[in-house]
């Protein structure tokens, strides 16, 4: 899977589920969880898409808002994970 | 008050001289078929008969247990030992290994003298009397041995209002029971606060029905004993009937036009997800104007899903009302009985996480709290910090201590445990003697609004969950989930707490080979809806979650049993740092 296709899943996944608008267009370093736009509450959610989309368990402690605060930085730990398998 | 209004053996004499042909109870073989019926008189003839042969084998004060299956037999017997001023101790007659160990350790923690019990059991008792060595200086009693008595001799005793009545055992931990003394003034008490509670309902062609156990304080206090002071017929039924086919205690209620019946939210959701068509089609609900709620936390979805299904048969939203109460207050605390529909504090979800109540903003991140009323009689509620033990601010969720006279002043022979829990005090201000209810709430407006038990309470990375919220999440979530077969709990690894779901598969859902799509949903939902990530979740065979002898269940077992891997697993999923 390449970076764009992941990139798209995150992307996809965040518009649906998370802000509940499929046509906004998100930008890939947009700040979703520091500037309020998701409430830190949907982290878990991050956290259980990756690990049934991607089969990728992230642990609790890297679950964090510095972290995982853009599709960019959510894509790169993804693929940060998988090349470690 | 005039005597014969205080003590109960004086109030079933004098329903017996005024009204002794009146129907005092029935009973309902399978919770169908009446059995066994006793009028005023008979009852007061009965227990006369076996006060007059159990003194030939107990003193007056000293304890005896109750071990009965469900029926009249149980109610001649307690009143029996309260006509003989002994003190009766009821249990649950054991079906499985586990209720006989339990009746061994209530046998010596309260030092009984005696126990009652059927011809068929008694036989069983002996049979193995070597197996169970706490039994042997108990004196063994069957029912058809005390029907000698000669009942023209029995006297009334002088009895104090502190003299104790009863001893409920709660239903702790297995090993280590505990028993709740009441006295003849608590009882008193809280009969004024129940028929402040039924004051809408009560009459005296008002009816109860229960299938709620009669060892269980709401089985014993609202079966046996409130239908004898408000001079009202009780039907009574076996908890198992109701619980292989709920219908039966609608049809209960239908066919004797009962009044006040109830239970815990388990028993509305059980009759929401089994009464057929077919059950429904025969039901008459309109005469039931009170449909109490407690014992576990009352559900806002429950309720309005009971109505949406039996409103047809003439059920009346204004009917239910949700109460608060426990053993160790006799049984009876707050109740909610306004006209209007139930009452429900919109709380955000995140605050309650954070023990603060505020209330939400959008209904997404909304749990609907019930409201439970407000302290009845002269009792009292604190919210007080399990930690501190200082008063909380209004705001803030706290563990609920109560006061006032129906309080149990003494938990039988356990000092210490009476100091710390029936006689604690408010640190800053040195008020009390509260009883520590160990649940946890806050009030609002003057009425109480319970958020769950603090030691079931579920803490991972400084936030609070309710394991029943969890619960219910899953439950609601797939038609393979097994409603009321779920149980929320934590465990610590590596410092992390992890969230574990273990949840019951519908029958014809267990070999289906999708499970594990099922597993993702689960996780899916409980994120979704809790903010937080299961760490496990395992799927087990239908009726296989321990629960206790209501319904109830029992979280720290099913933690055990995971913990030893003796769950009867029917698919798992673990997150890798789980080991």
């Amino acid at each position: 899977m390449d970076r764009s296709e992941i990139v798209e899943k995150v992307r996809q996944f965040v518009c649906t589920e998370l802000l509940k608008k499929p046509d906004y267009a998100l930008q890939e370093d947009e700040p979703l969880f520091s500037t309020g736009v998701i409430d830190s509450f949907a982290m878990a959610q991050i956290g259980v898409f990756i690990e049934t989309e991607f089969e990728l368990y992230i642990p609790d402690p890297e679950l964090t808002v510095e972290n995982m605060d853009t599709v960019t930085q959510i894509t790169d730990r993804i693929i940060q994970g998988l090349q470690a398998i | 008050m005039s005597r014969a209004e205080s003590l109960l053996v004086d109030v079933v004499v004098d329903r017996a001289q005024r009204n002794p042909e009146k129907l005092a109870f029935v009973y309902l073989e399978q919770g169908e078929q009446e059995t066994d019926r006793l009028t005023f008189a008979e009852l007061d003839l009965e227990a006369r008969k076996i006060a007059m042969s159990l003194g030939e084998f107990v003193e007056p004060g000293e304890r005896v247990l109750l071990i009965y299956p469900p029926g009249l037999d149980f109610v001649r017997a307690f009143y029996g030992c309260l006509y003989a001023g002994i003190v009766p101790i009821p249990t649950n007659a054991p079906g499985r290994n586990r209720s006989i160990q339990r009746l061994q350790a209530i046998g010596q923690d309260s030092q009984a003298k005696a126990g009652l019990t059927t011809p068929e059991l008694l036989a069983i008792f002996q049979s193995q009397a070597d197996a169970f060595p706490e039994f042997k200086p108990m004196q063994w009693l069957s029912h058809d041995m005390l029907q000698n008595g000669t009942v023209e001799q029995w006297k009334r005793r002088d009895v104090h209002l502190q003299d104790i009545a009863f001893i409920q055992y709660t239903s702790g931990s297995t090993a280590m029971p505990r028993g709740v003394v009441i006295n003849y003034n608590n009882l008193l008490v809280n009969t004024e606060i129940i028929r402040q509670a039924r004051q809408r309902e009560n009459s005296t062609d008002s009816v109860i029905v229960t299938w709620v156990p009669q060892f269980h304080d709401m089985g014993l206090l609202v079966g046996v004993v409130q239908g004898v002071f408000d001079n009202q017929l009780s039907v009574l039924m076996s908890p198992i009937a109701f619980m292989q086919r709920p219908a039966r205690w609608l049809e209960a209620i239908t066919r004797y036009r009962g009044t006040a019946s109830g239970g815990p939210n388990f028993s509305y959701t059980l009759c929401i997800n089994k009464v057929t068509e077919e059950e429904y089609s025969r039901l008459d609900l309109s005469h039931w104007r009170l449909a109490y709620n407690s014992a576990e936390p009352v559900r806002k979805e429950t309720q309005d899903e009971f109505v949406r299904k039996f409103s047809g048969c003439g059920f009346r939203y204004q009917s239910f009302q949700p109460c608060y109460g426990l053993a160790e207050a006799t049984l009876l605390e707050t109740s909610y009985g306004g006209e209007d529909h139930t009452l429900t504090f919109p709380a955000d979800r995140t605050s309650l996480e954070e023990g603060i109540i505020s209330p939400c903003e959008n209904e997404g991140n909304c749990q609907h709290l019930v409201n439970c009323g407000s302290p009845l009689g002269e009792s009292e509620i604190a919210i007080v910090d399990p930690v501190t033990c200082e008063r909380c601010e209004p705001d803030k969720i706290g563990e609920i201590w109560i006061s006032g006279d129906h309080i149990s002043r003494e938990y039988w022979n356990r000092p210490e445990e009476t100091a710390k829990i029936l006689q604690a005090k408010i640190k800053d201000t040195n008020e009390g003697p509260f009883l520590r209810t160990g649940d946890l709430g806050f009030m609002y407006d003057g009425d109480l609004y319970v958020t769950g038990r603090l030691k079931d309470m579920i803490i991972i990375r400084g936030r609070n969950y309710y394991p029943q919220d969890i619960e219910f999440t899953v439950e609601k979530c797939h038609p393979a989930m097994q409603p009321g077969g779920g149980a929320a709990f934590y465990l610590q690894q590596d410092g992390y707490e992890q969230l574990v779901v273990v949840q019951e598969v519908r029958r014809q859902f267990e070999e289906n080979d999708n499970l594990s799509e099922v597993i993702k949903i689960i996780r899916q939902v409980i994120a979704r809806e809790h903010g937080i990530r299961a760490s496990v979740v395992v799927l087990i065979r239908r009726g296989s979650i321990p629960k206790t002898s209501s319904g109830k269940i029992m979280r720290h077992e099913c933690n055990s049993l995971f913990l030893d891997g003796r769950l009867e697993k029917v698919a798992e999923w673990r997150a890798p740092v789980i080991t």
